[in-house]
C-alpha cells in the first residue's frame, strides 16, 4: 500500500457521531459549571482579603493602644518598685516588666487579630 | 481567550477531533466523545494564557492524546483483533460496523503508532507537529509511521 492509499483509507473514514449541537450543548453545560466554580473561588478570595485587611487593622490598632499606654505602665512599674522591696516575686516581675509587657502585647495583638479575621469572615458569609 | 472565542475554536475543530478519537478508540464513539469533552474542558481551564489561535488545533489534539492515554490507564481497551474479527457484520447494523476491520487493525497497533498514523494520514500533520503532539522525537515518529504502515498493510490485505 502506498502513502496515498493510507490517506484514502482515512479520507473515507466517516464514522457516525452524535450531532454537533448535542456535543457542544453538553460542553457548554460543563463550561457553565466551571464559570460558577471560578466565581465562587473569586468570592472566597475576596472575602479572605477583606478579612485579612480587618485583622491587620485590628492588630495595628491594638499595637497603637499599647504604645500609648506604655508610658503609664512604665511609671506605674517605677512607683511599685520602691514598694516591692523585700518581695522577691514582685521584684522579679517589675525588673522584667518590659519583657512581660512585650509578651502581653504580642499575644493580645495576635489573639485580637485572629478573632477579628474569623468574625469578619463569618459576617461576610452571613451577608453573602 | 474569551469564552466566545473558545467556542468558535471548538466549533471549528470538534468534528475532526471526534473523528480522530473514534479511530483512536477503535470505534468506541461514546468513549471518544467523553475524551473530547474532557479535552475541551482542560483546554478551557488552561486557555487564559493561550495566545496563538492558529495553533489551537494542534494544542487540542495534544490534550486529547494525553487524555486518551490517561483514560487507558483506568480502563483497558482489550478487544483483540481476533475477537473484533469474530463479531459478524450486519447490513442492518450501525454504519460503524463498516469500519470493523479498520478498528480491529488500528487496535492491533500500540497507542503511539496508532496516534502517529492517524495524525499523519487522517489529519495531515507533518512529522514535526506529530512529535510535538505525542511528546516524542521526530525519529521516533518516523519509526511509528513505518511500523504502523507495515502492520496495517499486513492486517488490511489479509482481509481483502
Amino acid at each position: 500500500m502506498d502513502n496515498d492509499k493510507y490517506k484514502d483509507l482515512f479520507d473515507d473514514f466517516r464514522p457516525e457521531l452524535t450531532p454537533d449541537f448535542s456535543f457542544i450543548g453538553r460542553l457548554e453545560e460543563k463550561l457553565d459549571s466551571v464559570e460558577f466554580i471560578r466565581e465562587q473561588q473569586r468570592n472566597v478570595a475576596r472575602s479572605n482579603r477583606r478579612a485579612l485587611a480587618v485583622a491587620a487593622a485590628v492588630g495595628f490598632a491594638v499595637g497603637i493602644v499599647f504604645m500609648l499606654i506604655m508610658p503609664f505602665i512604665s511609671d506605674m512599674a517605677a512607683n511599685m518598685q520602691t514598694r516591692a522591696e523585700g518581695n522577691e516575686v514582685l521584684e522579679l516581675l517589675l525588673d522584667n516588666y518590659q519583657i512581660i509587657m512585650g509578651l502581653v502585647i504580642c499575644v493580645t495583638s495576635a489573639f485580637t487579630a485572629l478573632n477579628a479575621y474569623e468574625i469578619s469572615l463569618s459576617l461576610q458569609r452571613r451577608k453573602g | 481567550m474569551t469564552r466566545e472565542q473558545f467556542i468558535t475554536h471548538v466549533e471549528s475543530t470538534q468534528w475532526e477531533l471526534r473523528r480522530f478519537l473514534v479511530a483512536l478508540c477503535c470505534g468506541d464513539s461514546q468513549l471518544a466523545d467523553d475524551i473530547a469533552q474532557e479535552s475541551y474542558l482542560k483546554a478551557y481551564l488552561g486557555c487564559e494564557g493561550f495566545r496563538d489561535s492558529a495553533r489551537f488545533g494542534a494544542w487540542i489534539f495534544r490534550i486529547a492524546y494525553n487524555t486518551f492515554i490517561d483514560s487507558r490507564r483506568s480502563r483497558h481497551l482489550t478487544a483483540g483483533y481476533e475477537e473484533a474479527s469474530a463479531v459478524p457484520a450486519s447490513d442492518t447494523a450501525d454504519a460503524g460496523f463498516g469500519y470493523q476491520h479498520l478498528y480491529a487493525a488500528l487496535n492491533s497497533l500500540p497507542a503511539k503508532e496508532r496516534t502517529s498514523m492517524l495524525l499523519h494520514y487522517m489529519q495531515g500533520y507533518p512529522v514535526k507537529e506529530i512529535a510535538a503532539i505525542v511528546g516524542v522525537s521526530e525519529d521516533a515518529v518516523k519509526k511509528h509511521l513505518s511500523r504502523g504502515r507495515s502492520r496495517l498493510r499486513n492486517l488490511l490485505s489479509d482481509n481483502e
